[in-house]
């Protein structure tokens, strides 16, 4: 029933990708879709959920009809080998490159919030041990930690928007369906990307107990978590208004700093709403350096899991340095989103998806 | 030099090569007590007695042995020209009046036994001897539990002696499917180990894993349960307990009926219990003594303790050095005040306090409990409050340590504590360089280490972890009434689930 064996629940997986996927992108997305949508920018995330729920429920089928394959072999039935490993590098490339910008955010958001004279690349190496750390350990245990973690992380969230939502001004939020729709769809796009996370579906089915119903688990998971990113979105605009919003680097974290906890014992609770943020930022960086060490593990087929760990945690972290300043990662994020994120997310799955239904696997 | 084991010494037809043997085995060993004495009606059937002074009964062997064969024997049918080549079974059927007698072919395990408490006995002409069990040492009684105190509920504690201990838990479970199987353990210690179980609820699984890495262990001797806790549990470089210990047979007997396995050993008052996960260790046997309702408080307590024994230090210091911010301003000032004129950083004065504090606790163990209660005065009172006037502390921290301290008193586990006391100086050390970020840097490797960790196949962490039901979390951090606990926990056979019948149709459950 226990055995040490690294597999996973269902219950895990639906928890393991509602943090995933939680986490960096809600720091920016109400501000991106204002951009987009203005004050109807919220339509754009329920959109980017409908979108996201087909991309989740295209990687389950496809990983689904290999359910005891790894990622490469899988690939590999399907467009032979070669194309297998341009794919999984691409892969990895993407995973590693996105890491490295969020470890890079959190660093800077960090050191802009409570650590001011800490050097932002300590705080980059910390996180980035813990969390190779908890990669090194396996699925179960990120599993298991995700089980506590999302208690630590989404109870008080849920108390501080709580709060904010009774004391927003909700007319923020109309002219209703007043933006043009093309822009609409493109908001939609493009907060299908914030939801980068669902591409970890492909990599999880070896390591499920019961694959029978990880499809409709994760889409369920992928709904949830969706329907929190649109709630903040819509709370978010209607507290500060469509136009402060574009003003305000990290819309959401001000938002939770600056809300008047009644009868709080705390003079201030940014720390406090940090604190949450640190435990969702690490689940995301655990799963970066635990998903590419498991796709190059997979590709290379040699030696112990510690090293492969070890030479991405380096990677990661060299790259995170190279980027001068938060709005030079914010541009390099968006083209990672586009790019990289797009063809992950949907593209490949779903060509992936389609070869392997005329080749009737 | 250790004799070898696979040898077997067997027993010789002829009384003097035996005895040779033996004498040359026990040679300078001036505790033992043998004799060699002729019985029968014209003296000529030579027997041998050999046995431990004082760790036998002297009575048995005296009265029930040695009597009856040189004198009672003589005057009872049948005669010995009639037994001649039953010699040995008339020995067995009528001429030792105990009930646990046992014959024996190996030397060497007679040795054994011998040194175990019993007696040997051999027979001239037959190659194999008596073992008569006439242990009766010098013991300690069953005294009152002292580390693991309760208001309500049995005072009786596990004694060192291996019978008492498994009398004590048979007089709480009279079912015959209870088993205690015994083996022994240590090259030379041979310490009787007993491992206990229900047959029917413990997981057959965790029985076997248990015996097996019991059977592994090859050390000279066992001298405490520690040892065996140590040799055979899953993580041996982590901090946290991976099983349980107690002194309470209550408790033992209470596992054992949750499907855990309890492990016996000689010379220890302290049973093992296996697996342990971390919500057993905040269970107090006295929690299913008492109403639920106050139960349940006081188990929210213990948590919140827990967490306060681990993270109150560090969080002083991430909030008081990088983060003042946060704290109210009057309290702000109270402690800015406070810290004026201390001369040394928060640090290092939080990290003084604690050393001070540990010092203080390992003294206090160590003294006759008259002396310690001055300790406590003199060390905690008297030092602290001038400390705190000389002006070297501030008043706040010695709050918070002495806070810690008492909060780790409150968990009802010696082990866990001491897993936490030393977590404490993690969080401290990371809270010191980065502040709160430090603080649940620390709490996030301490969170992997125990999510990691396992206790004989069960996650540590469960059930707040790989649970599959919300009924799992019944008794965690509340102690659901009885009457909803109608199900054995995570460690019981899932054949064996149903502890509890309510009567659905009865009047007063409605």
């Amino acid at each position: 029933m226990f055995s040490s064996n690294n597999k996973i629940s269902v219950r895990q997986l639906q928890i393991l990708l509602i943090l995933d996927i939680f986490g960096m992108g809600i720091t920016f997305l109400p501000k991106k879709m204002t951009e987009f949508g203005g004050q109807n920018g919220w339509i754009c995330v329920i959109l980017g959920v409908v979108f996201a729920c087909i991309c989740a429920w295209i990687s389950a089928s496809l990983a689904e009809k290999f359910p005891e394959d790894d990622f490469v072999t899988y690939v590999g039935k399907i467009v032979s080998k070669p194309f297998a490993v341009i794919i999984t590098i691409g892969f990895i490339l993407k995973i590693i490159f996105s890491l490295s910008m969020e470890l890079r955010i959190f660093s800077e958001i960090l050191k802009q919030t409570i650590l001011f004279n800490t050097p932002s690349y300590v705080i980059s190496i910390c996180m980035l041990l813990v969390g190779a750390y908890g990669a090194v350990k396996g699925y179960e245990t990120r599993g298991r930690i995700a089980e506590i973690l999302i208690f630590v992380i989404f109870i008080p969230l849920f108390i501080i928007f709580a709060f904010v939502a009774s004391g927003s001004d909700y007319t923020n939020l109309m002219p209703f369906f007043e933006a043009d729709k093309k822009e609409i769809f493109l908001g939609g796009i493009f907060s299908l990307f914030t939801f980068s996370g669902i591409e970890f579906i492909l990599l999880a089915y070896p390591y499920l107990k019961n694959k029978k119903t990880a499809k409709k688990e994760s889409v369920k998971a992928v709904v949830f978590i969706g329907v929190i990113m649109v709630l903040i979105t819509v709370i978010t605009i209607s507290k500060l208004g469509p136009f402060d919003i574009k003003n305000q680097v990290w819309p959401v974290l001000e938002l939770m700093n600056t809300v008047e906890l009644p009868g709080a014992f705390l003079e201030r609770q940014d720390a406090v709403v940090m604190s949450f943020w640190i435990m969702s930022v690490f689940i995301i960086i655990n799963a970066g350096v635990y998903f590419s060490s498991l796709l190059s593990k997979d590709m290379i087929k040699k030696g112990k899991n510690i090293w492969y760990v070890a030479v991405i945690s380096a990677v990661v972290f060299f790259i995170s340095l190279i980027p001068t300043d938060i709005s030079e990662i914010i541009k390099i994020t968006d083209k990672i989103y586009m790019s990289f994120g797009a063809v992950y997310i949907f593209v490949i799955p779903f060509l992936l998806l389609i070869i392997a239904k005329i080749r009737k696997y | 030099m250790d004799r070898n084991e696979n040898k077997i010494k067997k027993i010789s037809y002829d009384i003097d090569e035996n005895i040779k043997y033996l004498e040359g085995l026990f040679e300078n060993c001036g505790d033992i007590v043998k004799r060699k004495f002729p019985v029968g009606e014209n003296k000529d059937i030579w027997l041998y007695v050999m046995y431990v002074d004082d760790m036998t009964n002297r009575e048995i062997i005296e009265n029930r042995v040695i009597e009856t064969l040189m004198i009672e024997i003589k005057k009872t049918p049948p005669r010995e020209s009639e037994l001649k080549d039953n010699l040995f079974k008339g020995l067995l059927d009528g001429g030792i009046t105990t009930a646990d007698v046992k014959e024996e072919e190996d030397l060497d395990l007679a040795c054994t036994e011998i040194l175990s408490g019993n007696t040997l006995l051999l027979v001239d002409g037959f190659s194999k001897c008596l073992i008569i069990s006439t242990k009766g040492f010098p013991k300690r009684g069953v005294s009152e539990a002292e580390t693991e105190v309760v208001v309500q509920g049995s005072k009786e504690a596990f004694a060192e002696s291996f019978r008492i201990n498994t009398v004590l838990i048979r007089r709480r479970i009279r079912d015959t499917r209870l088993k205690i199987e015994q083996i022994k353990v240590g090259r030379r210690s041979k310490t009787d180990v007993g491992i206990v179980y229900i047959d029917d609820i413990v997981r057959p699984e965790i029985l076997e894993e248990t015996k097996r890495r019991i059977n592994e262990i090859d050390i000279d001797a066992i001298l405490d349960s520690g040892y065996i806790e140590q040799l055979i549990e899953d993580d041996y470089l982590s901090p946290f307990p991976q099983i349980q210990l107690t002194e309470r047979p209550d408790k033992a007997a209470s596992a054992l009926l949750e499907g855990r396995v309890v492990i016996i050993v000689d010379n220890t008052p302290f049973v093992l219990m296996i697996p342990a996960i971390l919500t057993s260790f905040y269970q107090s046997s006295e929690d299913y003594y008492q109403r639920w309702e106050i139960m349940s408080f006081v188990r929210i307590i213990r948590y919140i303790a827990g967490f306060i024994a681990v993270a109150l230090p560090g969080l002083y210091i991430a909030t008081a050095v990088y983060h003042p911010a946060m704290i109210p301003t009057q309290l702000l000032f109270k402690i800015a005040q406070s810290r004026g004129d201390v001369p040394i950083p928060a640090v290092f004065e939080v990290l003084l306090m604690e050393i001070a504090f540990e010092t203080l606790r390992e003294a206090g163990i160590r003294l006759p409990s008259a002396i310690g209660s001055t300790l406590g005065i003199v060390g905690g009172i008297i030092i602290g409050q001038a400390a705190v006037e000389a002006g070297l502390v501030s008043p706040i921290v010695v709050i918070i340590v002495s806070l810690t301290g008492l909060c780790s008193f409150s968990i009802p586990n010696i082990a866990l504590v001491s897993g936490f006391r030393l977590m404490k100086y993690i969080i401290i050390f990371f809270s010191a360089v980065l502040g709160l970020f430090g603080f649940w840097i620390g709490a996030l490797l301490i969170l992997i280490h125990l999510v990691n960790l396992k206790s004989f196949g069960i996650p540590f962490m469960f059930p707040f972890t790989s649970a599959e039901n919300v009924s799992d979390l019944k008794d965690t951090f509340f102690r659901l009434p009885i009457i909803r606990m109608k199900k054995r926990p995570v460690f019981a056979n899932p054949k064996q689930k149903i502890r509890l019948r309510v009567q659905r149709n009865s009047e007063r459950r409605k």
